[in-house]
């Protein structure tokens, strides 16, 4: 069977959201996304489902995975129309200009191929589309050259006694943006802090691809075909552009599927996007599609984070918007520096410490009222929770490779991660983590409170590269467009380009690159009238 | 206690029970149970045990009873081999775990067969402090600590106060406060503290 069309989007998560919203808006092109996993529950499902998992804690997007895909060291099995993005918390910082410098800075890591003010029309243009909720902060911390669409969801009473505490420790707090309704927006209500955003806002509130998807099918905009996996990319004869993509149908897996298309856009995200280029592999490319740089599926990484919980000498009330934070970006953009470490800080309320429990202080089991006045007794305190993500520079060994060992259920092999740090970051992980552990230490001094517990977390959360971006085509798999060097026709949007992982919540950053990689595939078709 | 980490973070989202705040379909029994044909916990034992481990001066007979009636609703409705949330960071697929209601009902039985052993009485008629004498010495063992997720509480006592812990009108107890935590409120009502929480007199 053939499926043709102008542009064919692999993958159906958020950025290739983006990607097929924009070109379906601007040009005339017909476009077609195919994907591996299944429809995502219907909204109307959603409340219900919602329940089961905060009574149960079941899965509210049951099923959403394939059988056989599973990785080691994968940051998740979710694989259905929307992506990770339909259980995602809808937390969008921007990445800092410095983000883009990195070597030019501070002589670590690489610098992209593109700026940040190349980036803010379209990180503006991502937060238009998923409706983010935000309000400037400092200027020189947080440049932007247009407003949030969205005034930023309200501190709650427990958040402004946290910034206010931020603001005796002289680092400026402020509510972090969110792709979270604050008003009604394009068809969603405004968020009634419902408090489990991740992993379902039973409301939608929270922007999920599922929304664009839904619009783009009901108005015949594109054609999502779904529980298909697709295996291969095959070269046109004679030429390096890709001619179609080879897939199997999860429901007929006997049967072939042939998708020509004029441009391929790989919006498969940082693990399935290598992949599918490393098994696209032919005598001409015998290292994989797009590989000539040798880069494929190199140069993988995320950031890490230090955790603390600090006790405060003020009474708070857990619960009043559990998954909205504080942000701030003083550490994003620091001064000159003797040793390279960045990160960013997030705080949010915390119950830590203070839930209830079977024992007291004298080891009794409690039970009845006693139970219940121990836990008051406790809560007369507050508690905050601090977070930062760090850079993490990844060597070029860090990487998608494929695994000789294990094999998808049509015995291709499946892809393997292996995340390696730099030398330079692996040197500075320990000074970096006291650094952080030395401001959450700041903090708790000046609001008189003390640090609970820190930790450090191996996870390397948000992963991007892959497929990097740059002007070398011997250094870089794709273009500052996303273009792959090797094939003209053949786009990679999103988490693969990048060629750092920043130091905050990367989803927005993703998506802006997907936007931009999409202005570029516009080209290619004529443009349709405003 | 519970980590640091993100991944843990939502986890602990998960076993909390708004339980006014579910329509009562959630709590209707599953395919499964009905083809189990599965007693459902014995309501005047439990009501007997929730007197003794919920909070009756503050919560009163009736908000006790309430309690016990959500509890007995949410074991019925409890799906065995259930695919659980694999949220961000969980790579693996999980299941719930077995139905612990057979389990709870033979130890809501143990209790009444200790009592009579004990007291010559049935456990409902017991005093406070008797039952509560008994149920310590059976959850001993497991009263380690904090409260387990109630399904994987392996005493009925121990279930019952980790789902009603779990709930948000016992937050709401806890902090004498209006916080409504799980529920669906306006976004401009966050900014004010809480409103108090009247007493009951």
């Amino acid at each position: 069977m053939v499926i043709e069309s102008d542009v064919l989007i692999i993958g159906s998560g958020i950025t290739a959201a983006m990607v097929a919203e924009k070109l379906a808006e601007e040009r005339h092109a017909r476009l077609v996304v195919v994907e591996a996993g299944g429809p995502a529950a219907p909204l109307e499902e959603r409340a219900g489902r919602r329940a089961r998992y905060v009574a149960y804690g079941e899965n509210p997007w049951p099923d959403d995975h394939v059988d056989g895909l599973a990785v080691e060291g994968m940051l998740s099995r979710t694989m259905q129309v929307g992506g990770q993005a339909m259980r995602w918390g809808g937390v969008t910082p921007r990445f800092s200009p410095e983000d883009f410098r990195l070597r030019s800075l501070y002589g670590v890591g690489d610098d992209w191929p593109i700026a940040y003010d190349d980036l803010d029309p379209f990180y503006q243009e991502a937060e238009e589309r998923i409706g983010v909720a935000g309000v400037q902060g400092p200027a020189e911390l947080d440049p932007r050259s247009k407003p949030y669409p969205l005034p930023a969801l309200p501190l709650t009473y427990n958040l402004e006694q946290l910034r206010r505490w931020g603001e005796s420790a002289d680092i400026p707090l402020w509510s972090q943006p969110s792709a979270k309704a604050s008003q009604p927006y394009r068809g969603r209500p405004a968020c009634c802090r419902n408090d489990t955003c991740a992993p379902v806002c039973p409301i939608g509130a929270k922007y999920s691809p599922d929304f664009t998807w839904h619009a783009l099918t009901e108005a015949g905009d594109v054609e999502l075909v779904t529980r298909t996996f697709v295996r291969r990319l095959v070269l046109e004869r004679g030429s390096t552009r890709v001619s179609h993509a080879v897939a199997v149908s999860l429901d007929s897996p006997d049967e072939e599927l042939e998708f020509h298309a004029r441009v391929i856009v790989l919006a498969g995200g940082y693990l399935w996007t290598p992949h599918l280029l490393l098994l696209s592999a032919e005598p001409r490319f015998p290292d994989g599609l797009a590989n000539t740089s040798g880069l494929v599926g190199r140069y993988v990484g995320g950031h890490r984070s230090v955790h603390a919980y600090v006790e405060l000498p003020q009474k708070l009330y857990p619960g009043m918007n559990l998954q909205h934070g504080l942000l701030s970006k003083r550490f994003m953009r620091p001064g000159p520096l003797d040793r390279y470490v960045r990160h960013d800080l997030r705080v949010w309320e915390s119950t830590y410490g203070r839930e209830p429990r079977l024992r007291g202080d004298d080891g009794r089991v409690l039970l009845g009222d006693e139970l219940l006045e121990d836990w008051r007794r406790r809560t007369e305190t507050g508690v905050a929770r601090l977070r930062s993500y760090y850079d993490v520079l990844p060597a070029r060994e860090s990487a998608i490779t494929l695994d000789d060992a294990r094999t998808t259920p049509w015995g291709d092999p499946l892809p393997r991660i292996a995340f390696r740090d730099a030398d330079e970051s692996r040197a500075l992980r320990a000074h970096t983590e006291e650094c952080i552990r030395g401001v959450f230490e700041h903090m708790a001094r000046a609001g008189g409170g003390r640090v609970l517990m820190t930790r450090a977390d191996d996870l390397q959360d948000h992963p991007s590269g892959g497929c990097r971006m740059g002007e070398d085509p011997t250094a870089s798999v794709c273009d500052a467009w996303g273009r792959t060097h090797d094939h003209e026709n053949l786009f990679i949007a999103g988490a693969p380009v990048c060629v750092s992982a920043g130091c905050t919540d990367a989803t927005l950053t993703f998506c802006a690159l997907a936007l931009r990689t999409a202005a570029e595939v516009g080209k290619e078709f004529p443009a349709r009238e405003a | 206690m519970a980590g640091l980490t993100r991944r843990l973070f939502l986890k602990t989202l998960a076993p909390a029970v708004p339980v006014a705040a579910l329509p009562a379909s959630v709590w209707a029994p599953a395919s499964a149970r009905e083809a189990l044909a599965q007693e459902p916990l014995e309501a005047e034992l439990l009501g007997a045990l929730a007197e003794a481990v919920l909070p009756l001066g503050e919560l009163g007979a009736q908000g006790v009873a309430a309690a016990a009636r959500e509890f007995r609703a949410w074991a019925a409705g409890y799906r065995p081999v259930a695919e659980l949330d694999h949220g961000y960071g969980a790579a693996e697929l999980r299941y719930s775990g077995p139905d612990p209601v057979p389990g709870w009902s033979a130890q809501l039985r143990a209790l009444e067969l200790e009592s009579r052993q004990r007291h010559g009485r049935g456990f409902v008629e017991l005093g406070i402090a008797e039952r509560q004498a008994l149920v310590r010495r059976q959850i001993e063992a497991e009263a380690v600590g904090g409260l387990p997720a109630p399904a994987d509480a392996r005493h009925v006592a121990v279930g019952l106060l980790a789902f009603f812990y779990a709930s948000p009108a016992a937050t709401d107890l806890c902090y004498g406060a209006r916080i409504g935590r799980l529920s669906c409120r306006p976004l401009s009502d966050s900014r004010a503290r809480p409103a108090e929480l009247e007493r009951r007199t």
